[in-house]
């Protein structure tokens, strides 16, 4: 029974991965994985350093489908309540969001060349050459 | 959220008029003529870039309110005046009071430096610009922030974003916890420290100020100078969970000359504000509270405010109730002071506890709709015997009472930011 399911499980396995989304940054960065609490401190603008770098979080563009899973996923935010939250931070002077990437292809370029980035993306767009800091499921 | 504004129009425009002026030299052959437009074409891209790069560094963010908003308590003052809600609205609808536009430039100056201006203009002050922020911002190390110029008071939990409505639930904040310092900026300088602590993330805030706050509480018209005020906040946040903390230590004087009782006016007096509060959003279910408190030694009452409010998600949908009060303290002392003192004690004291139940709906980004019905009872008690909660304090001055049992306010508003 219990190697049915397991059976069951990795056959599904894949179809559940490309739901999962990464959190990756270049494999020349000091740092080699992060927890939830870390992810949520450094996306939601209230600053993160580990090993002596200060990483800087990039966003995928508004309105992309694999942004708002992501702080669905890390925050239980929506896009609105996003909007909401940065809308605090902005007009209080105390931060801005992510810069922004224009695409995926484009995050990755930007992961690759610079060590302190850190970004999201699905599970299956993940190039060989970044490491994985923290998978959301 | 962010726009960035390209002038490339402008930045065409001058390379453009400069290009021409450098062509006028270039009568001497083909080949002359070709390596200029050559070096031209290169300062305009140059020029472009500098120009890009430069607005590059500037973000415009901005946000605006309309609402409507409406008592139903239909009686005059004793001086024939209808009554008041918050000392302004009344039992007409409406359109200035709750409306408002800000806009707010952000320019980062170089690595370590910004300077951030927000203009609001409220549409109960006829839409003239106000600055609520104007400071110059130094990152002294990547934890460590300095500004100084105008701030918004950062009094109480919601304070200093209070008027961009779209960032909370409520058509406005609650009156009794925020109208105990009925004022929103100040000049001065603060620190602030952004420190994690294991998953907690805190940002510890401390300042020195001034600020001249008008008031409309007495029969006269007011102003509390406000001076030597230092304060110190801290925010914690540990993931859905957030707590506030604050205290402010000023000295205010009041001069009472002109409204014949200099008897009473204040003098460098002792001050404090303070505000202890929480949040919870686990994106569904909200639950915040908070409590603020305001004391001057003197007649002045010891005001206290506080609310607890709970909403949950519905998709796009979030009905929420709040309860709130507000209470004032210190009658007996300010006896002391004679009838004068008694009688500015009640023109400042409020008391009166209120249900609000309200919804907000945020059908796409960056825009939100509100409506709100705001119930009040509970006006008087042995400390403030001619309290009619925040309807007019000059009318307990006069020792008259709203007759209305069930006083309700009503509100509607749309609420955007970019």
């Amino acid at each position: 029974m219990k190697k049915g399911l397991m059976s069951l499980a990795l056959l599904l396995l894949p179809l559940f991965a490309q739901a999962d989304l990464l959190l990756v940054t270049s494999a020349q960065s000091p740092v080699t994985e992060l927890t939830r609490e870390q992810a949520q401190q450094l996306f939601l603008g209230r600053g993160l350093s580990r090993e002596g770098v200060t990483l800087m979080a990039v966003d995928l563009p508004s309105g992309d489908a694999a942004r708002d899973a992501f702080y669905q996923k890390l925050t239980g935010r929506n896009a609105q309540q996003m909007n909401a939250y940065w809308a605090r931070m902005i007009f209080t002077g105390r931060g801005n969001p992510p810069a922004e990437a224009g695409s995926t292809q484009e995050l990755q370029r930007r992961l690759r060349n610079q060590p302190d980035l850190v970004g999201y993306m699905r599970a299956d767009q993940a190039p060989a050459g970044l490491r994985v800091l923290l998978t959301l499921y | 959220m962010i726009i960035k504004h390209y002038a490339l129009a402008a930045a065409l425009c001058v390379s453009g008029g400069y290009a021409w002026g450098q062509q006028s030299v270039s009568d001497n052959g083909d080949d002359q003529l070709a390596q200029l437009e050559q070096r031209i074409s290169g300062l305009e891209s140059r020029l472009q870039q500098d120009r890009l790069g430069w607005l590059d560094n500037v973000n415009l963010n901005g946000f605006m309110t309309y609402g409507v908003i409406r008592h139903n308590v239909h009686q005059d003052l004793n001086n024939g005046d209808p009554v008041t809600y918050r000392n302004r609205t009344t039992d007409e609808i409406s359109h200035q009071e709750l409306s408002q536009v800000g806009l707010q430039l952000d320019a980062t100056l170089n690595d370590r430096s910004r300077m951030v201006v927000q203009m609001l203009a409220r549409g109960r002050d006829n839409y003239d610009l106000q600055a609520q922020w104007a400071y110059i911002d130094y990152q002294l190390t990547p934890t460590v922030q300095v500004r100084g110029g105008r701030l918004r008071l950062p009094f109480f939990m919601h304070s200093q974003y209070s008027n961009v409505g779209y960032t909370y639930h409520w058509v406005s904040l609650p009156g009794e916890a925020y109208d105990v310092v009925p004022f929103d900026t100040m000049d001065g300088a603060d620190i602030s420290w952004n420190v994690n602590t294991g998953p907690v993330s805190h940002r510890l805030n401390v300042y020195a100020a001034s600020m001249d706050v008008l008031s409309l509480a007495l029969p006269v018209p007011v102003v509390y100078e406000v001076r030597d005020m230092y304060g110190i906040n801290l925010q914690s946040t540990w993931r859905d969970w957030s707590t506030w903390a604050s205290y402010t230590n000023p000295k205010v004087t009041l001069d009472l000359t002109p409204v014949g009782a200099p008897q009473l006016s204040l003098d460098e007096s002792r001050a404090y504000v303070s505000s202890v509060g929480f949040q919870y959003d686990d994106g569904r279910l909200m639950v915040m509270g908070e409590r603020s408190q305001l004391g001057i030694n003197g007649w002045f009452p010891t005001k206290w405010g506080g609310y607890l409010s709970t909403g949950y998600r519905f998709g796009a949908w979030m009905p929420h109730l709040t309860w709130a009060a507000a209470n004032a303290k210190g009658l007996r002392d300010a006896a002391e002071d004679g009838p004068m003192g008694q009688a500015f004690f009640n023109g400042n004291a409020v008391r009166q506890k209120s249900w609000t139940l309200g919804m907000r709906y945020d059908p796409l980004p960056n825009i939100a709709f509100k409506g709100e019905v705001k119930y009040l009872y509970n006006f008087s008690n042995d400390d403030a015997p001619n309290s009619n909660g925040l309807f007019d304090p000059q009318q307990a001055v006069d020792g008259g009472r709203i007759n209305r049992s069930d006083p309700m306010v009503f509100s509607l508003a749309v609420d955007v930011a970019f």
